[in-house]
Order: C-alpha cells, then sequence, then structure tokens
C-alpha cells in the first residue's frame, strides 16, 4: 500500500470522525453532554490531529491541536460545558471540516484566527493559546516529573520555566481545593518509556519518520535518545534505507492508544512501551494497577498483573500499520474507538463484484429462456437458482448501500450557516437517518438536497418576527427525513415557514413567459412551475438562493438518479418537497415491451396502470399526436414508434397503453404489447455508447437481445419538442 | 578555515543522494566538512542518516565537521531526533 492509499485512509477516518463528532454535537445541542459523548469529540479530534501531523498537514493539526486543547479543559471538567462554549466548539467543527476539506485539496486553508481567538477565549486560554514561535523541543531531561498536562505541548514549554506558575485560581471552592491537594497527584501516572525503529524501507513512497517523531514531541515527549548503531559507513550507506532508531519518554497520562494512534497510518515499525512508575511508592502501587493490568492483558502470553514498580509491563506492537486493539479503559471506551467487525474494501472491486453479479442474473434468465424452449420449465433446480440469484444480488447490492445518515449529518453545518446569513432561527428535525440507499444515491442527493434546505430557510421560513406575528413560534422548524417506501426512497424536506404564494407565482410565471396569462392551472400544476427553467421569486438575489436556476437544476438532479420530485403548500403553513428515489440505480423492476421488432423496458415505478383504448376513447389530434380519454382525463399519448424512428404497429386497437407518472402530470405511452415484467440489470448507455433523449439505459434480456431502458420524462420532452415543431 | 558549504533549504529524501554524494567527494579530498544550516527549513531521516555518517567519517579521518548558523527548523528537527549535540555542538 503506497503513501497515497494511506493517506486517503486517514481521509476516509477523518470524515467518519466529522460524522462522529456532527452526531455527538447534536447530542449536545439536546443537552446530552454527558462524558462519553464529551471524550468521543476530544478523541475523534485528537485522531484527525495525529494524522495530519503524521502527512505533514500542518494548518489542519495546529488547528486541531488548539481545539483539542480546550476539549481537553472540557473533558476533564476545568471547563463547563455552556451554550456559548457549545456555539464556540460548533464553529470550530465547521472550521475542522475546512481545514480537513483543504488538506485533501478541495479547497483553500480557512481562515481560522477568529475562531481560534474564540477557543482562546473559552478560559481554555491558556492551553489553547497558539505558540508565537516554532516550538523548541528539548531533548534532554524534563524537570523531575511535573504535572503536565496529557498533549499539550504549549503547556510543556510552560512548565519549562524557571518557576511554574500554578493555574489561575478561580471563584470555585472545588479549585481552591484542588490547589490544596499534593501537587505530586496528577504525576502519580508512570511516564511511558518508548523505543521506536522505522522499519528499513520507512521511505518508500514518500514516508518521514521525522514527522511522527515531531508529533510525539508535540504530544510531550521528552528524553529523545538516538540510536544509531546499525548507521553503516558511509560508502555503504543507502539513503533509502532507514538505519536509525529512538528511545524517549512520554507524560503518562497520555494513553497507550493516543501514542499508537501517531503510527497508525505507518507500516513495520518496531514500537515497545514500558511504563515506569517515578513516584512515591503509595502512588505508584495503585498507578501501576490500574494502568498496567490492561497491558499485561493485551500480552500474547501475560505474566501476572503485578503491582510491584520494579516489574514493569512491556508491550511490545510488531510490524503493522493497526496494532492489536488492546482492551480500552472504561474511559476510553466510547462508541467512536470501539472496534467493530467491518473491513474496507476498494470501491472498483466491489463494483467489480455487483457488475459479475449482473452478469450472472444475465445468465440465469439466459438459462431460463433456454430451457424454456426445450421445455424444461419449472424444474426445481431452475426456481432454486432464480431464488439464490435474487438473494446474490440483493446481498450484493446491499454492500453498496449506505445510510442517509452521510447525507444528513451535512444538514447541521448548512443550518448554522443559513442561521447566521438569515438572522433566521430554524430547529432542525432529522427523521430516518439510518435509511439504506445505494452509494451512487447517497453521492449524488447532496446537492439537490442542500439546494432545497437553503431554499426553505431562504424563502419558506419567517424571520422572527414575522413568525411572531402570525402566531406562529420564533423558531422555524425544517423537517428533513428519508424512508423507504414500495420499494424506493423518499425523501421530505418540509418546512412550517409561509408556504407557496400562487398568486405570486403565478404572475411571475406570466411574467417571465413561462404560461400564457389566461392559462387555467390547478393548484399543483402552479406549484410545479417553481421548477421552470428561470423562475425565480425572490425579489433579490442573494448568496443563499435566487438566482431563477435552482428548482430546475434540483429536478433535473433527481431525474437523472431516475427519481421525481413533488411539492405541496398551503400558503401560510409551510411547504413539503417529496423526492422518490430509486433504491439502486445497478436494477430496475420493468415491464417489457414491445414495439414493432423492439423491446425497450419501461421503468415500473413509473406506471401507473396498463389498458387497451376502447373504440372513441383514443383520439387523433394531428399525424402523431393523440389523446386518451382515461375515465374522464384526457391524456396526452406518446406513441413510441414514431417517436424514436421504429415501424409499429398500425392498428391502434391492437396496440397497449400504458399510463405513466410523469412530473408533468400523467401520460400514455403506447407501445404494440407487454411481454413481460421482470427485474432487469441496469447497463449504461453513457459508458458503453453514448446518451440518448428518452433513453435511460439499456439491459441484456433472457435470449440475449439488448432492450432499451425507456426514460419516459425524456420520451415525454422529446414528444413535446416535435410537437412545438410541427407547430 | 575553508568556506563553508551551503546546504540546500530542503533536506528530504530526494536531497539525500546529492548529498551524500557532495559529502563524500568533500571526504575523498580530506577536506574539513563546514556546512552552513542557516537556509536549511526542513530536514528529514535521510538526509540525517547522511550527515550522521559524514559526521562519524570525518571524525575517523580526524577531519573537522561543523554545521554552521543552523537555521530555527533545523534546530528544532535535530532537537526532535534527539541528536543536537551530535549535529549542531561544534566539530567532531
Amino acid at each position: 500500500m503506497d503513501l497515497d492509499a494511506i493517506q486517503q485512509m486517514f481521509f476516509q477516518e477523518s470524515e467518519e470522525g466529522l460524522q462522529a463528532l456532527e452526531s455527538c454535537f447534536a447530542l449536545c445541542r439536546e443537552g446530552a453532554d454527558d462524558a462519553e459523548t464529551i471524550n468521543t469529540i476530544f478523541r475523534a479530534v485528537h485522531s484527525i490531529k495525529g494524522g495530519a501531523g503524521a502527512f505533514g498537514h500542518e494548518h489542519l493539526q495546529d488547528f486541531a491541536h488548539h481545539y483539542e486543547g480546550v476539549l481537553d479543559q472540557l473533558r476533564s471538567g476545568t471547563l463547563p460545558m455552556t451554550p456559548a462554549l457549545l456555539d464556540v466548539l460548533l464553529a470550530a467543527f465547521d472550521i475542522l471540516t475546512d481545514h480537513v476539506a483543504a488538506a485533501r485539496g478541495e479547497r483553500s486553508t480557512p481562515d481560522d484566527a477568529a475562531v481560534l481567538a474564540a477557543l482562546a477565549g473559552t478560559g481554555g486560554a491558556q492551553e489553547a493559546a497558539p505558540a508565537a514561535e516554532p516550538a523548541e523541543i528539548v531533548a534532554a531531561a524534563a524537570p523531575a516529573a511535573p504535572a503536565a498536562p496529557a498533549d499539550d505541548f504549549d503547556a510543556l514549554l510552560g512548565l519549562l520555566e524557571p518557576s511554574p506558575a500554578p493555574p489561575a485560581p478561580q471563584d470555585d471552592f472545588d479549585a481552591l481545593l484542588s490547589l490544596l491537594e499534593p501537587a505530586a497527584a496528577p504525576e502519580a501516572a508512570p511516564r511511558w518509556r518508548i523505543s521506536l525503529r522505522p522499519s528499513g524501507d520507512a521511505f518508500a513512497n514518500g514516508g518521514e519518520p521525522l514527522l511522527l517523531l515531531r508529533e510525539l514531541a508535540r504530544m510531550g515527549a521528552s528524553k529523545v535518545a538516538l540510536e544509531e548503531p546499525g548507521l553503516p559507513p558511509i560508502e555503504e550507506l543507502d539513503v533509502q534505507r532507514s538505519y536509525l532508531g529512538w528511545s524517549l519518554e512520554m507524560p503518562g497520562e497520555v494513553s497507550k492508544d493516543d501514542i499508537e494512534a501517531v503510527f497508525e497510518f505507518v507500516d513495520g515499525w518496531q514500537l515497545e512501551f514500558r511504563q515506569e512508575a517515578i513516584s512515591s511508592p503509595a502512588e505508584t502501587v495503585a498507578s501501576v494497577e490500574s494502568e498496567n493490568a490492561p497491558e499485561a492483558i493485551a500480552e500474547a502470553a501475560p505474566a501476572a498483573p503485578t503491582p510491584a514498580a520494579s516489574a514493569p509491563a512491556i508491550a511490545s506492537v510488531p510490524a503493522a500499520a493497526k496494532p492489536v486493539p488492546a482492551p480500552a479503559p472504561a474511559a476510553d471506551a466510547a462508541p467512536a474507538g470501539a472496534a467493530s467487525a467491518t473491513i474496507r474494501v476498494e470501491l472498483d472491486k466491489l463494483d467489480r463484484l455487483v457488475n459479475l453479479v449482473g452478469e450472472l442474473v444475465i445468465t440465469q434468465a439466459m438459462l431460463a429462456q433456454r430451457l424454456s424452449e426445450h421445455g424444461l420449465t419449472g424444474t426445481s433446480e431452475l426456481t432454486s437458482l432464480e431464488n439464490l440469484t435474487r438473494e446474490l444480488q440483493e446481498s450484493a447490492m446491499s454492500i453498496r448501500a449506505q445510510p442517509m445518515k452521510t447525507v444528513f449529518n451535512r444538514v447541521p453545518r448548512i443550518i448554522r450557516e443559513l442561521e447566521a446569513d438569515t438572522g433566521k432561527r430554524v430547529r432542525l428535525q432529522l427523521d430516518g437517518e439510518m435509511t439504506e440507499v445505494d452509494k451512487t444515491v447517497v453521492e449524488r442527493i447532496g446537492e439537490p438536497l442542500t439546494h432545497l434546505i437553503r431554499n426553505a430557510v431562504d424563502h419558506g421560513i419567517e424571520g422572527p418576527e414575522e413568525r411572531l406575528a402570525a402566531g406562529k413560534s420564533e423558531d422555524g422548524l425544517l423537517r428533513v427525513g428519508a424512508e423507504q417506501r414500495s420499494g424506493r426512497i423518499v425523501i421530505t424536506v418540509a418546512d412550517d415557514g409561509r408556504g407557496i404564494d400562487r398568486a405570486r407565482v403565478r404572475a411571475k410565471a406570466i411574467e417571465r413567459g413561462i404560461v400564457a396569462p389566461d392559462a387555467m392551472l390547478s393548484d399543483e400544476e402552479i406549484d410545479n412551475l417553481i421548477f421552470a427553467p428561470g423562475f425565480s421569486t425572490a425579489e433579490k438575489v442573494s448568496n443563499i438562493s435566487g438566482r431563477g436556476v435552482g428548482m430546475d437544476v434540483v429536478r433535473r438532479n433527481v431525474q437523472a438518479l431516475g427519481g421525481r420530485i413533488g411539492v405541496s403548500s398551503r400558503f401560510g403553513s409551510g411547504a413539503s418537497f417529496t423526492l422518490s428515489l430509486p433504491l439502486t440505480l445497478a436494477v430496475l423492476d420493468g415491464m417489457i415491451v414491445k414495439v414493432g421488432e423492439q423491446t425497450f423496458v419501461v421503468p415500473l415505478g413509473n406506471i401507473v396502470e396498463s389498458l387497451r383504448a376502447q373504440p372513441g376513447q383514443l383520439s387523433h389530434l394531428a399525424d402523431d399526436a393523440a389523446i386518451l380519454d382515461v375515465r374522464g382525463m384526457q391524456l396526452p399519448v406518446l406513441q413510441i414508434g414514431p417517436l424514436l424512428g421504429i415501424p409499429a404497429q398500425s392498428d391502434p386497437d391492437n396496440t397497449v397503453m400504458i399510463v405513466v407518472d410523469t412530473d408533468a402530470g400523467q401520460a400514455v405511452i403506447m407501445v404494440d404489447s407487454i411481454e413481460d415484467q421482470r427485474q432487469v440489470v441496469v447497463k449504461s448507455l453513457e459508458a458503453n455508447y453514448r446518451a440518448i433523449p428518452g433513453v435511460s439505459g439499456a439491459t441484456i434480456l433472457g435470449d440475449g437481445r439488448v432492450a432499451l431502458i425507456l426514460d419516459v420524462e425524456g420520451v415525454l420532452a422529446r414528444s413535446r419538442r416535435r410537437q412545438a415543431i410541427a407547430a | 578555515m575553508p568556506n563553508p558549504e551551503q546546504l540546500p533549504a530542503v533536506l528530504n529524501a530526494a536531497a539525500a543522494q546529492p548529498l551524500l554524494n557532495l559529502l563524500k567527494e568533500r571526504l575523498a579530498d580530506n577536506e574539513p566538512l563546514i556546512l552552513d544550516g542557516s537556509a536549511v527549513s526542513q530536514l528529514g531521516q535521510a538526509c540525517l542518516q547522511v550527515l550522521l555518517g559524514a559526521r562519524a567519517a570525518a571524525g575517523g579521518r580526524e577531519l573537522a565537521f561543523t554545521i554552521t548558523n543552523p537555521s530555527e527548523a533545523l534546530s528544532m528537527m535535530a532537537d526532535v531526533a534527539g541528536c543536537s549535540d551530535l549535529l549542531l555542538a561544534g566539530e567532531a
């Protein structure tokens, strides 16, 4: 695995850490800021800091360092959690997210000065203040075991000052008492003695061991001693090989997990941990027992835990990127740190598996077809094969499934930014975060969802005064939910704002020439005008929304995912946008139809009903245009044959009418016959040929024929274009 | 005392082989190794090994090994690597 791949792993883990942070902060906002939650936050930031140091992302590392300083104060109880502090932590979280994005090269380095100042002003200022000068690590002996905060380099430097000042007294009896405690109490934790030696090929792929040593220095390493006996004479020196090793000491307060985290992304290092008490014997016994017991358990052949300070436990970590996790102390057993029964798999491998399963499904269908030609239908073996194939396909698809949580986790930040920009106050309710959908859907739904949310806050939810005047609560409510319904995922973005002002929408649409002034429009049709290209009712263009391109783009993005978008609204009470999306883009339930000699697949999700036209039900308007009367509704008929240039059944009495749902209402697709209804494996036309309007993809049928999958919306658009040209 | 040899600003893994060649050349000529470290902004382990190797070789030949005017970055990384006394403490 090269350094880039390891760095990608770090970025993935950072992303997961950021998601964990968002979840924890959501709990904090609800008042559930217990020790476990705070600890999880601390560990996530600490882990990001460690990885950033290892890969030389200094801005990210520095910011995380200061952030962590305040979190450490919070974790230790020195700082109480207050709404004001939570605001600062949230702002810092947003900047941390930006720093991670900058480290990935996705944006420029964020300006973090204001947030750093806010962090410094939280009361953890002494610990959080940025270092004015690059820190100089003193390799010589530190003064006899001063009380060093776990991993704060600035504080360590402070301890090297001639007369270390005690912590500033607080107007707090407990703080006063703590000053009266014996000064040695925090020193009781035995210090770590660590031997480390990079692997011989530690420089391969750009590895730089000194960066890891620098990170250890930041965490409080002292007595760093170089071991160079393996260094050959200069004539024999190979600059691509690592020959050096080091021994050093770390404060006992730094957990072994935290130290090991520094080496999480490198392979082959020899690490040896030894913990030795250096304080008074009575304290040593207690701390050695508590600290060493888990280490002893971690050994393959552990000696019985001994309280004797003279028998230190040794924990050797063999050459491995991820050491075998030792049983964590209770305080460290936070959910984010818990080992999970998961492995990382490259997406390419997964996609290859899904593709192969797709091929298997096609082959199985071909086999069934071939057997049926020989009168061998309904054999139990074939039925078992069909069941197994479908089960295998569902299992393969479920591997690609991801919870919507990965998308929803970004929503709170969007809301925070919108609140800051608009002065509005929004209460966010997220439902169905664990609803699972295909990875592609998760990746591509973010943008349309973000736009809907921005739109809801910018246009829908009123300001506090307007809401109070309307008899509503001061805070607007935005509900973002996801659920599975009838084999599709339905995402809802609903607000309790002012709703769609239909009179204004209609007037704007007429003004912009989107509809004729005398057009008779239903409420639903007026609501749908907001999706028209170039439509915007915003009085002025803001940087949030109102450019008049958004909702059109939202609809197109949703359609590109094989989905539909709808809106319902009550003026004065709010609006609700509903996105209906397929659970996966790789398989599709469809109706197999024939037009002339060609076979097509109509997605089942679009189909309302199918029928044969009775005499008088079908009215021809022009050459290709017709209208079908379906129980009083006059629906436009899309004649697939003429539309796609295929010779089709000429006798309308023998054609089949399929009523489909589209964003513009219902329509009818006219085909020659219906052959079957089945699940098909979708093959991309764009990837294998090129995009064709009206066709969303292709599939291979059981008899080996290729069938095109109709894009109902595209067919309708194609039909309208033809009619417009003909007119 | 000969003019100090200016050390490059970036002493990363890529700079190790040229540095090794340069120092071996000086040693072959029996020249003392007087190196100016004022421009160094980055020091990696590969170059550190070369400097340590050169220091040992110079000592063996009774030649001087000195890094003059070490930059802040060089001093810091030497401290981090626990070898300030070896590299920056005057002649070998």
